[in-house]
């Protein structure tokens, strides 16, 4: 007697027989030792006791039993051979939501496994709720997880959706949920479905390593654009994946990324032949080899070159100079290691003859003689941007604005060493085209207390920025009024210094102010104000008031008056109330699109059916802070707005 | 056994529960596995762990029939119609082609795999989720928002 029999205690159990506590589970059918001849299914009575040969009817008979299989006991490899067959995209959403086993293999199923069936006419004429965004050309798809919603299951689902509408074309991930997050799996399910993705950018997303990366690489050879940020187990292996099964890359963005080095960027260098954008940020383990070869690899394409935060010496900026002869935009930043030496070989290398646009921040070797050499090197530059290069002078900057003869757009922010009479003696030989001047936070700007030189004269100048130095007061902008006849835009946010009388040579010098940014001025009143807007307002599109406390409802009034085109008014921390607000709204030719009244703390529930009233045009609306303001007035004001975004 | 006059050369099968089937070799070869075990010689019956009588009469029945429809004596239409109607019971809801599918699985029999998938993926495909989680008796294991962000991923399939 086999010892088997009875261990389960059923009463259906035979003598002889063996005992399956689970009949639809095949993986407890037992090998069958040659002499143990009788089988007893716990439902049936034992019909035979020894071997006997296929007796069809009998088959047949036992058919009406419940059915013995249930499709939870198919291995993966039978689940997959079925739902591969489902015909049609909406089918196959519809199993995804079945289960996770069953969303798992359908986003398993690569696109080419999927048998193709003939298309026949619908004659029924589906509509499909268009909920997606579509980009343009070909009907490709964009999507984006952030956060929370970013996991593997979601991705999955991303991805069989997106399939059957067409294909995803971009896929974002910002940030990942933080248990179930993404990781190589849910990379898996998009290279498998997503044939046609171009751009793919994974921000913050630490779980995936090399391994999906190769999979994406493989899985998607259209890939054009990749952004990788904050994803610390990515390392040269992956992006050699990448070099070598995606052509057609044309920007490759890498921030934080500690585990990529030279090895990896050496790849992309030589493997993808159209590579137009490089941005590389705080990579530890990047040098001066990783650098140089991919710019140098990628001479004919590369216009575009962010370097940011990285371990290189004068040898990359070098390359970049000698080689960049398609670079257009150059971005450099925090790189410490980078002497004098640097600025000048990249200059005089005197490859960079198209570069149109320059950024240094933070390069404390950027001094008078490169700042010199990229003058007279880089014939096609028209605008520079300098922020916190403390070694600028002003000789340097004279030297460099008289040099640049294609100079359009200067900035200087925390240039601290540059003064006042520095940017005028600059300008009296400027190029004739420069059109934007902005001066940030340079504490070195103060008033001249006469000027006694010749004064330059830029009727080129259109847009003048002049912010938070707080050496600059009134005088100097009288000075500013004088030479600058023909500006649009004008930027004095942070100038705590500038009052009335300092505002009115501006306004009465201009020809028709477009922009004005006044935020912060808190000496400003309503007198220059008014002028202002009864001087230029036929042009003013743009004014800006944040922090204006000496503004009331007078300047308000003037503007109602006055004002035919303006487009945005910015009026936080004013002191307007309902009355202003009454009269702004009663002015009938006004076409205001973003209007923000934020911390006016006179502004109260009555200003609300006048709000309404300006609703037609308006599509931003700031009420933030304004305590006297109820919630549930700020809700119907919502709803009678419902095109209109309101802050509140 | 006793071959037939045309020289067929006939094997015998075992099933998971003990009991023994014959089949032509040639029919036999369909399944790769059992291909294989022949060419191998080994003794007969071969065994066929995984596959119970109920299911291992069905499929030889089928691998006799694809045979007769090789040999011309009947046609593929007929073929086919058998398989739909006796073997994969597709119009009835039945768990047969699961369980043919399964066993074709271990038999690696390609033409039965490529059959009951077939069925079994027609018959689902015009179920909406609920329907088949009752159907198959599965379980919903999404979290609650999982399963809300799949569905709204979807929801124009379900209008």
């Amino acid at each position: 007697m086999p010892a088997l029999v009875n261990y389960g205690g059923n009463d259906d159990v035979r003598a002889g027989g063996l005992f399956f506590s689970k009949l639809t589970d095949p993986s407890l059918f037992l090998s069958v030792a040659s002499n143990l001849n009788a089988y007893c299914p716990p439902r049936k009575r034992s019909r035979v006791a020894a071997p006997f040969f296929l007796d069809l009817e009998e088959m047949a008979s036992a058919k009406d039993e419940p059915k013995p299989c249930s499709i939870d006991v198919l291995p993966d490899e039978c689940l997959f051979e079925i739902l591969r067959r489902l015909p049609g995209g909406q089918e196959r959403s519809t199993a995804a939501s079945v289960s996770k086993r069953w969303l798992t293999i359908l986003s398993g199923i690569p696109a080419a496994e999927i048998p193709k069936k003939k298309k026949l006419p619908d004659l029924n004429g589906d509509v499909t709720k268009e909920e997606v965004k579509e980009d343009g050309s070909d009907g490709q798809l964009t999507r984006t997880l952030e956060s929370k919603e970013a996991t593997d299951i979601r991705l999955a689902a991303v991805t069989i959706g997106a399939g059957a509408r067409g294909g995803l074309g971009k896929l974002l991930i910002q940030g990942s949920h933080p248990t179930r997050g993404v990781t190589d799996l849910g990379l898996s399910a998009v290279a498998r479905a997503c044939p046609s993705l171009r751009l793919l950018s994974l921000w913050d997303v630490p779980l995936i390593t090399d391994a999906g990366l190769s999979e994406i690489a493989s899985g998607c050879p259209m890939l054009e654009k990749l952004d990788l940020a904050r994803c610390p187990l990515i390392s040269d292996k992956g992006l050699t994946a990448v070099a070598q099964k995606c052509p057609n890359l044309m920007s490759l963005t890498l921030e934080s990324c500690s585990g990529v080095g030279n090895e990896g960027l050496q790849a992309i260098g030589r493997g993808c032949p159209q590579l137009k954008s490089l941005a590389i940020k705080n990579c530890p383990l990047v040098g001066d080899q990783g650098v140089s070869s991919i710019v140098s690899s990628a001479s004919a394409s590369l216009a575009k070159i962010k370097l940011q935060g990285l371990n290189i010496t004068d040898v990359s900026l070098a390359v970049v100079g000698y080689y960049g002869k398609a670079v257009t935009d150059l971005v450099l930043t925090g790189l410490q290691n980078i002497g004098e030496r640097g600025f000048w070989v990249m200059a005089n290398a005197l490859g960079l003859l198209k570069v149109k646009c320059v950024t240094i921040t933070s390069c404390r070797g950027v001094t008078d003689l490169g700042l010199a050499s990229i003058a007279k090197c880089c014939p096609s530059l028209k605008q520079l941007c300098l922020r916190r290069c403390c070694c600028l002078s002003d000789v340097g900057l004279k030297a460099f604005v008289e040099t640049a003869k294609a100079l359009e757009n200067l900035q200087l922010e925390e240039c601290n060493r540059i003064t006042l009479g520095g940017v005028l003696g600059g300008l009296l030989n400027c190029n004739r085209e420069l059109k934007t001047l902005a001066l940030v936070k340079c504490m070195g700007i103060k008033d001249v207390s006469s000027w006694t030189a010749p004064l330059p004269s830029c009727i080129s100048l259109r847009s003048l920025t002049i912010r938070e130095c707080p050496g600059f007061t009134s005088a100097s902008l009288a000075v500013v009024a004088k030479i600058c006849p023909q500006l649009e835009n004008i930027d004095l946010s942070g100038l705590t210094g500038v009052t009335d009388q300092g505002l009115l040579p501006l306004i009465e010098s201009s020809q028709g102010l477009v922009k004005v940014n006044l935020s912060d001025c808190v000496n400003l009143t309503d007198t220059s104000i008014a002028t202002m807007v009864k001087a230029h307002g036929s042009s003013l599109k743009v004014l800006n008031l944040d922090g204006c406390k000496k503004v009331t409802d007078k300047s308000l009034l003037a503007v109602a008056e006055n004002c035919s085109v303006i487009d945005e008014l910015d009026l936080s921390r004013c002191m307007v109330s309902d009355y202003g607000v009454a009269v702004l709204a009663s002015a009938r030719q006004l076409n205001l699109h973003v209007l923000s009244l934020a911390g006016c703390s006179k502004v109260t529930q009555k200003s609300l059916p006048f709000l309404a009233n300006l609703g037609q045009s308006l599509i931003g609306l700031n009420l933030q802070f304004c305590n006297l303001i109820s919630t549930c007035g700020i809700g119907s004001l919502e709803e009678k707005l419902w095109w209109c975004d309101v802050l509140s | 056994m006793e071959t037939s006059t045309c020289s067929k050369k006939i094997v015998q099968l075992r099933s998971s529960d003990g009991q023994l089937f014959e089949v032509d070799e040639e029919a036999a070869m369909s399944s790769e596995i059992l291909k294989n075990m022949i060419e191998m010689g080994m003794p007969s019956p071969l065994p066929l762990y995984e596959v119970d009588a109920t299911t291992l009469a069905m499929i030889v029945e089928s691998w006799n029939r694809r045979l007769q429809e090789k040999r011309g004596e009947i046609t593929e239409a007929e073929l086919e119609r058998w398989e739909e109607e006796e073997l994969l019971k597709s119009k009835e809801p039945d768990g047969d082609a699961i369980c043919v599918l399964l066993a074709a699985n271990y038999l690696e029999d390609e033409h039965l795999i490529d059959r009951a998938g077939e069925a079994i993926a027609h018959h689902i495909k015009d179920m909406t989720v609920e329907e088949v989680r009752d159907y198959f008796e599965i379980e919903n294991d999404f979290e609650r928002e999982e399963e809300e962000k799949v569905f709204q991923q979807n929801a124009w399939a379900f209008h």
